[in-house]
Formats: structure tokens, sequence, C-alpha cells
């Protein structure tokens, strides 16, 4: 037997206690978890798309207020020589099956160029020559093909959410594995034709995204742009990939934000169940904590063991609470609905049994000093 | 020279502005070896004297010496290991831990000591055998009576060695055959074992197994009080 | 006969520092949820009452928001032989408009920039649709033909720069500057988000023939309908709604929210459900020898049961009751939305009592599910064991 022994067979003095306590401290801690998982993916998705070399350029209030196509070769005549690697337009197309509500994310892009700026969808060779061959070529993203039933070959028609409104036919010639949400791409000069055909005016761009072969580059594309474009007729911003994200997730009410608040909020929760317990376990042992300080355990060591306890409260708390979804995670294809593939980073796994052990410390901290100034002889006194 | 030596121990409890005072004066010393029994009515002050021989409260006034131990001069930590190291206390309530095991009690002094496992629980081993309860060593205290549970606290007093054994009403909740096995148990280590020990009881028959029989009264000590007024008070 | 309720208070000061904890634990789980509820809510109900069941809102046909709407003047003109719609001198009362967007960086953040509408009326035209909600709070409307604005509540509060005399950007083709000379309210609607100029200067800075929507008074629901039947008929085949109906359906991550504190208050009313469970089982066993005396004098099983099930509905309530209060505090608080639009709506959140009583209802869950189980402990023992129990 060793003190660590005393001190798990404290635990299982009041099982039905320990549990209750032990699940309420993991509920939170899950929750913390959870949130802190989201927050971490949503950063590392803003840091990620800076290491892309990418800028958005747009116009300069909006990007919902299109520019000319032609800015393209001014943008790529601008640049000194090796600085940019490619652009790519982008022109929001919305799209809508007909007859369903839920619009997804689709976009008419270069055909030139996609591949290359978007660098990190690893589109093979092979399906990047499909999509220069077929007119009405479309790539989308495997989350999307999967929600939808569709496969490579598949024809779609899909109705844009922008006016004209064109109702357009496509074919699915490629799902890269590594194309992330729910994105739907197709080329920007059958998107052109289609409304030209329509209405006599060409397509609108939105962004032309920019890739940079530097941090140099980048540098000089986010000031010379803007510059060059300065009191013309099409004035832009140029910014950088994360800061033009930022903006979504700040004008719609941060909900990321909200979930980290609350999420750290009921850490809260955590540390008043252990330290209800905590006091309640050492008021009913006020005896027998005297009686071991007649055996000559000293203040000092009845302090740890009364904080080893809490530690170990919050420890097992926070195991239940990360273990299964770390495991889960990490040895299973685990995704939810608008945040894709999720995974419990190692860090913040760490973090939370942590904070789960710094909870259970929290609360045994009070119980813990006023069995270290127990009065002995009184405290053998009392009866219980 | 006498193994425990009080001197004008004075104790006075401070409820808010009231003085209680419980011992005022008392003198006394016991010899090594010797088995001492300590009478006296209710309230007296007898539990009060066995805290503060055992060093766990300390007098107002006076001086207490222990073996080479000076009690009253000693701070709170060093009188913790002291008593780690010197002193065995039995309570009435046995006070044994409901989660432990028997002989995870009587091992529970020993973790604070430098001690190797395999010598540890050969001491619990011989401590428990000589209280006769080797074979119960696996049993939690709510599978023992309550004789049984005494003499597991009798063992834990016991597993460290200590020099001197503070008993208080050890047999005060027990029935007549588990007090008498207690009594002796407590009678042969004196005897045996030569421990020095002081028991607290209301029991003038419990009383007669020592070698010695103190009456607290009124914060004074009396020796020896004749038989018959004792049977009359109890 | 039941137990005095008096006992249960009694019983839970005699132990203060869980009841203590349990109640702060409790209000804290109360006082999220009702956060969170506002957080939805609010959103909605701004949205909700931005819309006016007496205006109608005609878009293009194949459009969901006035965004990417397109009205000719064709098209407008066509409205005007509308059956049903409210007159004053002139003709039926229309207002046609035109929603552009800006942008511009928050108060508090110097990077990142947020949208807002903007809206190019006829300022008459513009307030009698919506009968006289329309308030100016500071300053003057802007003047027709002018490069004025005027700048709604939450615009002027949310983006720096947008204060009476200040100069901001509108316009595609070439960014002109516009001088703010007046702040409106619409009494909370999400038209406080908006900033308002002269529909024929924001047409033409924005390079727009059309215009974007048009708004109707219809004097009742009934007149609606037939305005509405008449608009989307063939003679005109536009797009015609209620502007409820249209708000309503126009805010898109509520549902987001709504399910994230559906499932906050399961994760943290379990948690709080023990917490209280473990107040309770320590109260019951703390009084073993009491429930055998109250037996042995006469009450009954359901007596005890419902007594200890009381008390832990007492510290229930105590804790929701202070949650709710606590949510108080963000009563009134800004946040932001993105509905379909692309720009920005500002909104206060409210603690109604709607809010309060669903939360109070949760605490009410909590400290039921909370303390059955203890109750049932101490009903089902039996007097002798409970008296005998040390
Ligand atoms: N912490 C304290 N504060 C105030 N008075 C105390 C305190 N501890 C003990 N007393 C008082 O001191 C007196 C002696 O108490 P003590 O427990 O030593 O008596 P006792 O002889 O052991 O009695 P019993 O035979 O009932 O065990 C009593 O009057 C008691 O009320
Ligand atoms: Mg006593």
């Amino acid at each position: 037997m060793t003190r660590t022994t005393v001190l798990i067979k404290n635990l299982t003095r009041n099982r039905l206690r320990t549990t209750l306590t032990v699940l309420a401290i993991a509920l939170p801690m899950f929750v913390f978890t959870m949130a802190r998982t989201m927050v971490e993916q949503v950063h590392e998705m803003l840091a990620e798309s800076d290491l892309k070399l990418r800028v958005a350029v747009h116009q300069k209030l909006s990007f919902t207020s299109p520019l000319p196509q032609r800015i393209r070769e001014e943008i790529e005549g601008l640049a000194p020589e090796g600085y940019i690697t490619a652009v790519c337009r982008t022109s929001w197309f919305g799209g809508r099956i007909e007859g369903k509500p839920a619009a997804f994310a689709s976009m008419a892009v270069d055909r030139d160029t996609f591949a290359k700026v978007y660098a990190e969808f690893e589109i093979t060779p092979a399906e990047n020559e499909r999509f220069q061959e077929e007119r009405r070529a479309a790539m989308v993203s495997p989350e999307l093909a999967k929600s939808q039933n569709w496969k490579v070959g598949d024809r779609v028609t899909l109705t844009g959410s922008l006016p004209p409104n064109p109702k357009m036919e496509f074919v699915i010639v490629a799902i890269p594995p590594k194309m992330s949400r729910q994105w739907f791409y197709f080329a920007m000069d059958y998107y052109d034709e289609t409304l030209r055909k329509l209405t006599g005016s060409p397509a609108g761009v939105n962004n032309f995204w920019v890739k940079c072969s530097s941090p140099e580059a980048r540098q000089w594309a986010l000031t010379a742009i803007d510059k060059h474009f300065a009191s013309s007729e099409n004035e832009t911003r140029t910014e950088l990939e994360s800061t033009f994200f930022a903006q979504f997730m700040k004008s719609g009410g941060d909900w990321v934000g909200l979930t980290w608040n609350v999420g750290r909020l009921i850490v809260l929760v955590a540390v008043a169940v252990a330290f209800n317990t905590m006091s309640m376990s050492f008021r009913e042992r006020t005896r027998e904590i005297a009686v071991l300080r007649t055996l000559g355990f000293s203040a000092g060591k009845i302090v740890r063991m009364v904080l080893s306890e809490g530690v170990l409260l919050g420890l097992i708390g926070g195991l239940i609470a990360v273990g299964p979804i770390y495991a889960l995670t990490h040895l299973t294809e685990f995704s939810i609905p608008r945040m894709g593939t999720m995974q419990i980073p190692n860090q913040t796994a760490a973090i939370a049994l942590a904070v789960a052990c710094l909870c259970g410390l929290l609360a045994a901290l009070v119980p813990a000093l006023m069995a270290g100034r127990l009065k002995v002889a009184t405290a053998l006194r009392k009866v219980v | 020279m006498a193994y425990i030596e009080l001197q004008g121990v004075h104790k006075v409890y401070r409820k808010r502005n009231l003085e209680v005072p419980v011992l005022a004066g008392l003198s006394i010393s016991i010899q090594a070896g010797e088995f001492v029994a300590l009478m006296g009515p209710s309230g007296s002050g007898k539990t009060t004297l066995l805290n503060l021989i055992g060093g766990l409260d300390s007098p107002t006034r006076g001086t207490i010496r222990v073996g080479d131990a000076q009690l009253e001069q000693m701070p709170e930590r060093e009188l913790t290991a002291w008593r780690s190291q010197h002193v065995g206390f039995i309570f009435q309530m046995y006070h044994l831990l409901p989660v432990l095991t028997a002989a995870q009690n009587v091992e529970l002094p020993l973790l604070l000591f430098k001690m190797a496992a395999s010598e540890r629980r050969e001491r619990v081993q011989l401590a428990l055998s000589v209280v006769g309860l080797e074979d119960r060593s696996d049993h939690r205290p709510s599978q023992l009576s309550g004789g049984q549970e005494q003499r597991v606290a009798i063992a834990r007093a016991l597993v460290t060695d200590p020099q001197m054994l503070l008993a208080d009403e050890p047999t005060g909740d027990l029935d007549a055959t588990s007090a008498a096995s207690v009594l002796h148990l407590l009678e042969r280590l004196n005897s045996e074992f030569n421990k020095t020990i002081i028991m607290v009881t209301h029991d003038p028959k419990a009383a007669s197994h020592a070698t010695r029989q103190l009456h607290l009264e009124k914060g004074e000590l009396f020796a020896d009080k004749p038989r018959e007024a004792a049977m009359v008070e109890y | 006969m039941a137990l005095p309720f008096r006992y249960n208070v009694l019983s839970l000061a005699a132990r203060p520092t869980s009841t203590i904890t349990s109640t702060l634990l409790i209000a804290i789980v109360i006082g999220t949820f009702a956060y969170l509820q506002a957080v939805t809510d609010s959103a909605f109900s701004t949205m909700a009452a931005t819309g006016d069941p007496n205006t109608i809102l005609v878009l293009s046909q194949a459009a969901d928001s006035e965004s990417v709407s397109r009205l000719g003047k064709d098209e407008l003109n066509k409205l005007e032989m509308t059956p049903g719609v409210v007159r004053n001198g002139s003709g039926p009362i229309i207002s046609p408009e035109v929603v552009a967007i800006s942008s511009g960086y928050t108060k508090d953040d110097d990077n990142v920039t947020v949208n807002a509408a903007v809206r190019g009326v006829d300022y008459d035209a513009a307030c009698a649709v919506r009968h006289g909600r329309v308030r100016i709070l500071a300053g003057r409307p802007f003047q027709p033909g002018t490069y004025e604005v005027m700048v709604g509540a939450s615009t002027q509060r949310l983006f720096r720069g947008h204060d009476i005399g200040d100069e901001i950007q509108l316009g595609t083709r070439g960014v002109r500057p516009f001088k703010v000379v007046g702040v409106f309210t619409t009494d909370g609607t999400s038209a406080d988000s908006e900033i308002w100029a002269y529909s024929e200067t924001i047409r033409d800075v924005y390079g727009r023939g059309s215009y974007s929507s048009a708004r109707m008074l219809v004097p009742d629901e009934q007149a609606g309908r037939t305005a509405i039947d008449f608009i989307n008929g063939p003679e005109v085949a536009l797009s015609a709604k209620t502007e409820r109906e249209y708000y309503t359906t126009l805010s898109t991550n509520q549902t987001v929210t709504q399910v994230l504190s559906v499932i906050m208050i399961i994760i943290m009313g379990t948690a709080a459900a023990f917490a209280v469970a473990n107040t309770m089982y320590a109260a019951v066993a703390g009084r073993v020898r009491e429930i055998g005396m109250l037996r042995a004098v006469g009450f009954g099983r359901v007596n005890i049961l419902t007594s200890f099930v009381l008390e832990g509905l007492l510290l229930a309530l105590t804790g929701g009751v202070l949650g709710c209060a606590l949510s108080l505090l963000c009563d009134g608080m800004q946040r932001n939305m993105l509905p379909r639009t692309f720009t920005t709506v500002s909104y206060g959140l409210a603690i109604t009592p709607k809010i309060i009583g669903t939360s109070l209802i949760v605490a009410v869950a909590i400290g039921l599910v909370g303390s059955i189980m203890p109750a049932w402990r101490a009903a089902r023992m039996s007097v002798t064991t409970a008296l005998r129990e040390a």
C-alpha cells in the first residue's frame, strides 16, 4: 500500500457521489474540449490560408460589387517578374438545384489557373486536363458529392442565385479528395458566355485570387495593387486571405468566439461541482483526518492529500471527457455538419486534461486548507 | 528519571470571553513501563490530560516532558513528527478508516517512514499477530466486531513500536467479553513488551488491570482513591 | 399532513457551503442558457420586427433577397395597377428602393471590414410605406439629388467614422464621398443597420439601371393577399411577399445557435442535476435518523418523498432565479448577424419574459431530475433501520 492507494480508496468511499461528481466534471470539460477544438480549427484554417501566400483583390467597398474581368491582365502586368505565380478569378454563382431550397457554395473560376492557385486541393494533371477539355466541366468537394449523391460523369443542372439567375448544365469531371467543405467550381468562360447570351453583358468578378511566389511578393501585392487602381474607375482592396475570411466571422456574430466563451465559462461548473464534493467529503471525514494527525501525519501531508484527491477527481473527469472523443476522432473519420472532419488536437486534449486537474485542485483548495488547520484535539471531540 | 514528567500544568479553555479552567497546576511523574489507569468524573479533564501528554494539545502553563521531549516548547511540526515515533493512540470509537482493510489500517502510520514494502508487511503481520487477528487482515472494519475493531486499532498504535500507548476509554463501547480481551491485551503489552500505558476509564474493573490508578477531580490528581468511594461515584 | 416547507428551508440553511455552491452552479448554467436563448431569439425577433405584415415587398422573380433582385422601370409601372394598395393624393403608396452594399471598419477592430446595406430611397415614400416607424434621432434627412446620407442608429454605433459630419465612401464605378447628415431609427428593426440615401444618386454611383425592390402599403391582410396574388400572377409576373414573411426567412444561422444552445443546456443541465443529486444525497444521508423519527411519528413515505423533492426544487429554483438575474446583465448587449444579403445586421439582446420562463422551467427540471433519486432513497428507508442508523 502507498499513499496513492489511500487516495484512490478515499474516492471509492462514496461511489455514487464520486461517479456523479466525475461525470458532472466530464460534461462541461467535454464542451470545453469541443469548443476549443472548433476555435483551433478555425484559427488553423486562417493561419494555413496565410501560408498559401494568396491575397484577395476585390472592389474597394465590397467583394459583392463585381469588377471587370480584364483587371486580371492588369494585375499580371503590374507585378515584377516572378512575383506572381498565377491569378484566379472567382465569380459567385450561388447555385441551387431546382426545387431544393439549400444553396451551396458554387463559384465560377479561371480554367487555366485554378489548379495552380488552389494548389492545396492537389488536383491531378489528369483531372485538370478534363477540366480544360469539357466546356461545362465542374469539380466538387467529396463532402458535397456525398451529400448530393454525385459521381464523376454526372450531369447537374443548377440555377444561379444572382440575376439573371441563369440555369446551367454542368458535367462533374473530378471530385478531388482534398477539396474541402461544400464547394462546387466550374469554368468562368462558360459562365461568361451564358451571361452574355442572356443579358448581353459579361460576368463580373468578385475576387482576383493572387497566388504570390514569396512573402515579399505578397507584401508587395498587398500595397502595390491598390495603389495602382486608386482613384480609377475600379478601386480595389487587397487583403490577406485570412482577413478576407475573418470578416464573415466578425459580421456574422462570431459564433466561434461565442462558443469558446461559453466553453470557458462552464469550466466554472466543473469547479463548483468538484468543490461541492470535496467540501462535503471533507466535512464527513473531519474526524478521520484528526486521527491521521494523531498518527503523525503532518498538516502539510494532509493538505497535499486533500489536494491530490481533488486533482485525481478532476483528472478522472477530464479523461472521461477527452478520452473517448479523442479516440473516436483519431481512429475514425469523424465529421460534424458545417465544420467538416474534426480531430481533437493533442495540444487541446492536453490542455483540457490540465484544466480538469486544475479545476480539481482549485476545488480542493479550501477544504485542504481547512484540513491543514484542523485542531486535532477539538476535532476528535466532535461527534459527527 | 521518570519517563513522563508534568509540572504545574494548567489548562484553561477560552470560550469567547468565558474562561473554563480544566487543569489547575497539575504535577505528576510516570515511570517507563508503568500501566496507569486514569479515572475521574465526566468533564474532569481526563481526555484533556491525555491529549496534552500525547502532544495533541498544549498546556496554558506548566511543563510536560516525555522521554527527552519537552512538549510545551515544541512547535506543531516537531510534535507531529515526534508523535509518529513515540505515541500510539487508542480511542473509544476505534476510528479506523472504513475504506481500508484491517492490514491497510495498521500499515497507515508506517507510510510516514522510509521503509521497504516487505518490511512494512512484516511489521503489520507482527502487530496483527500480537493482537491475535492475523487471519482477519483482509477484512474491512465493517466486517469486524467492535472488539476486533478495537484490537486492530491497538495494532495500528503498536506498529510503529512507540514507547507509550495512550488509550481513551478503550473499552467504553465494548461488551464485557470483548472488553476483557482488550484489557488483557493491554496488560500483556505492558508486561511483555514493556510499553508505558495510560488508560482513561470509567470502569473500576478495567482500572484494576493497571499497575497504578490515578483520580482526576476538580483539576487535581489524587493517587489511589479508596475503592469504596470509587464504587459509589460510578 | 405534509411536512412544513420551513423545514426544507432550514435544512438548506444548515448546509450553507453545499447549498451556496449548488445554487451558484445552477445560476451559471441557467444564466448561460438564458444568454444563448437571447442570442437566438433576439436575432429572430429583430428580423421579424423588421417585417411589417401590412407591407408588401416585391422582388424579381427568382430572387430570394433584395440584394440579388432587379426591377426595371416597366415592371414598376405595372405595379401601379396593383389592387388593394393604400393610396394618397398622387396615387398608390409605392416605394421603389435600390439596395447596394458598403463596407467599413468597426469601432473596435482595425483590421476587419464589415458590410452595411445601402438603401437608395425616396425619403417620403420610404417613410410612408413604413407608416411612421422612421424617426430621426439627430440631424436631418438627406436632400434629394445630393451626396448626403443618413445612417441607422446601429450603423452609427458599429462603424467607425459614421457620425454626423463625417464623410463615407460609397459606389462602385469610382468611389464617391457622401456626407452623413442624420441618424435615424426604425425602433430596432434591421433598417437600423442600414445607410439611406437618395435613390437616384445611389443608382448612379453603383451603376444600377434598375431598382432592387418595391414596397407597397396595404390596409389589411385581405387586401394584402389580393395584391400578392395580382403581382405573382401572369400580368406582372414578379415575386411578392409580405415584408414579415420575407424577413423571417432571411436570417440563416439561427438554427446553428438553436442547436448549439439545446446541446449546451442538455450537457450542462445534466451536470447541474448531478450536482443537485450529490447535495441531496448528502442531505438524505445526514438526516437518516430524522427521517426515521418523522416516519415513526406518522409521516408517510409520500410525505418524505415530496419533502426532499421540494427541497431539491427550492435549491434549483433559487439558482434559476439568480441565473436569470445574472442574464439580465447582458440585456441590451449588441451582437451582429449576417443574413443572406451579406450585410451585417446588429441587434440588441433582450431577456424576454419568455426566456425567463423557459429558463425557470429548465431549472425546475434540473431540480426534479437531481432530487428524485435521493428522495426515493429517503422514502424507501424502513423506519427501524433509519432509527438504528448512527
Ligand atoms: N475545546 C474546548 N473548549 C472549551 N471547553 C472544553 C474544550 N474541550 C474540553 N472542554 C471542557 O473541558 C472539560 C474537560 O473535558 P474532558 O473531555 O477532558 O473531560 P473528560 O474527563 O475526558 O470527560 P469524559 O469522561 O466525559 O470523557 C469539560 O468541562 C469540557 O467541557
Ligand atoms: Mg473524555
